[in-house]
């Protein structure tokens, strides 16, 4: 697992490097491609470290979960398991995205309005298990 | 605002020896300051929290939702665009899934594990990518990257993000940090404060569940329901998501016959451990206890959801 998103992150890395541009963020015009270490337009990044700081993977998509993936993108707590391991996000999409302490949508509930970013609050424990494009339960 | 106990909740906890925990780390409850709900009468998704009146409800989401789609197409046609917001699942009903995990026999007797009407999950078609002009309007130049990995931050405010040059023009104006997505979202969260965090009120729903759970009574009750649980053969440990544990690794393996059998046994070792009755009147507590702890700033996001749910009640015509 942590092989795989390693390569994701040397290929993204490396696309970069055919684009002319070192900075991995935001993207242009291209659609969101999920999980390439691109924070596009309708994608949901979870970072590594607090105030959109670290590694962080994007997603499209809803991920019921987040333990079986990895950072991915260059930086402190790259290819780390992104379950319970989530200090900050960003939703960059054009919905409310919800967040879940459980697996599964289980656990409590939490929502993201769009283009709001965060610090998961550092006065109370919260490990983030799964995130959604929809209200879940 | 604060919804104090009723007799019933008093007696509850009477019944569930809460009164009288003193277990480290657990917190003072004190007589008076219990559950709204009695999980014997209504079901674990329909639980009232001593912290919901301080959340925003499904209602008031969409409303926020639709004002901001408003406020970002207002911006847009500053640029000379028309913005199409994305389509949006339809409201569901009241959800018969809980936070405990199954919980409800009827339920898991026919799906499972599948969360009735969610499990597979709205789709999320594609959109065509808009010409750059546009794209670059609403969503503004890429944020910058930090040295060592990350975004650097975006402004926080309506005002600081006025202040601050993206660097680009579209049709000769210019062009928000962040884009008019991000100019949407700051005119109604954040026009000249920087507002409690959003998630504030989750954080500290999740540090009162958590600390329930790891309280005596609730660890007591979860290793009986693992005890419960391996009766049937079933080696689990974590009653909200044994999914996993439980070797069912889809959504369609979660509505398999396998998978109701285990869900079935799930509800039935909860309700045989009273499970959901400890863990709610434990978790009730220590969200009390961090409402005291946090008072201000909770009288502060109240203010602020209030304002924010006034003015998006304003911005949609109501």
């Amino acid at each position: 697992m942590k092989n795989t998103a390693l390569r994701r992150a040397l290929t993204a890395v490396a696309a970069l490097g055919t684009l002319g541009t070192g900075v991995l963020a935001t993207a242009g015009p291209a659609a969101a491609v999920t999980r390439d270490g691109y924070l596009d337009i309708r994608e949901f990044g979870l970072f590594y470290n607090s105030a959109l700081g670290g590694s962080f993977i994007d997603l499209y998509m809803a991920d019921g979960d987040l333990a079986n993936d990895r950072f991915i993108s260059p930086g402190p707590g790259q290819g780390y398991a992104v379950g319970n391991n989530a200090a900050s996000y960003f939703n960059k999409d054009k919905v409310t995205w919800y967040v879940y302490t459980g697996a599964g949508a289980g656990g409590v509930e939490g929502w993201i309005p769009a283009n709001y970013f965060g610090t998961f609050s550092t006065t109370f424990k919260n490990q983030v298990s799964s995130v959604y494009h929809f209200k879940a339960r | 605002m604060r919804r104090r106990p009723a007799l019933i909740a008093t007696a509850l906890l009477m019944g569930t020896g809460l009164l009288t925990a003193c277990s480290p780390g657990a917190p003072e409850v004190s007589v008076g300051a219990g559950p709204v709900s009695d999980p014997a009468k209504v079901s674990a998704a329909q639980l009232v929290y001593p912290l919901d009146p301080y959340k925003t409800t499904d209602e008031q989401i969409r409303g926020l939702e639709k004002a901001q789609d408003l406020l970002t197409a207002d911006c847009m046609k500053r640029f000379g665009f028309t913005y199409r917001p994305a389509v949006r699942p339809a409201p569901r009903g009241k959800s018969a899934s809980s936070r405990y995990g199954v919980t409800d026999a009827a339920a898991v007797g026919r799906y499972g594990y599948v969360k009735p009407g969610v499990s597979a999950g709205p789709d999320k078609p594609a959109e065509e990518a808009l010409p750059p002009a546009e794209q670059l309007a609403l969503s503004g130049p890429p944020l910058k990257a930090k040295p060592g990995g990350g975004l650097v931050l975006p402004p926080r405010t309506l005002e600081e993000s006025r202040r601050t040059d993206s660097g680009r023009t579209v049709n000769g104006q210019k062009v928000p940090v962040g884009g008019c997505g991000r100019e949407g979202h700051l005119r109604l969260y954040a026009e000249k404060k920087d507002p409690v965090d959003l998630l504030y009120v989750f954080g500290m729903e999740s540090e009162a569940f958590s600390r329930a759970r790891q309280s005596p009574k609730v660890a007591g009750a979860v290793k009986a329901w693992s005890a419960c649980m391996a009766e049937k053969g079933y080696r689990v440990t974590d009653p909200v998501s044994p999914q996993q544990a439980l070797g069912l690794r889809s959504e369609a393996e979660f509505g398999g016959a396998p998978a109701i059998a285990a869900a079935k046994q799930d509800v039935a070792c909860k309700k045989r451990t009273d499970l959901v009755a400890l863990w709610y009147a434990a978790e009730v507590g220590f969200q009390n206890a961090l409402m005291d702890e946090h008072a201000e700033t909770l009288k502060q996001v109240k203010v602020e959801l209030d304002e924010r749910i006034r003015k998006a009640a304003s911005v949609n015509g109501g």
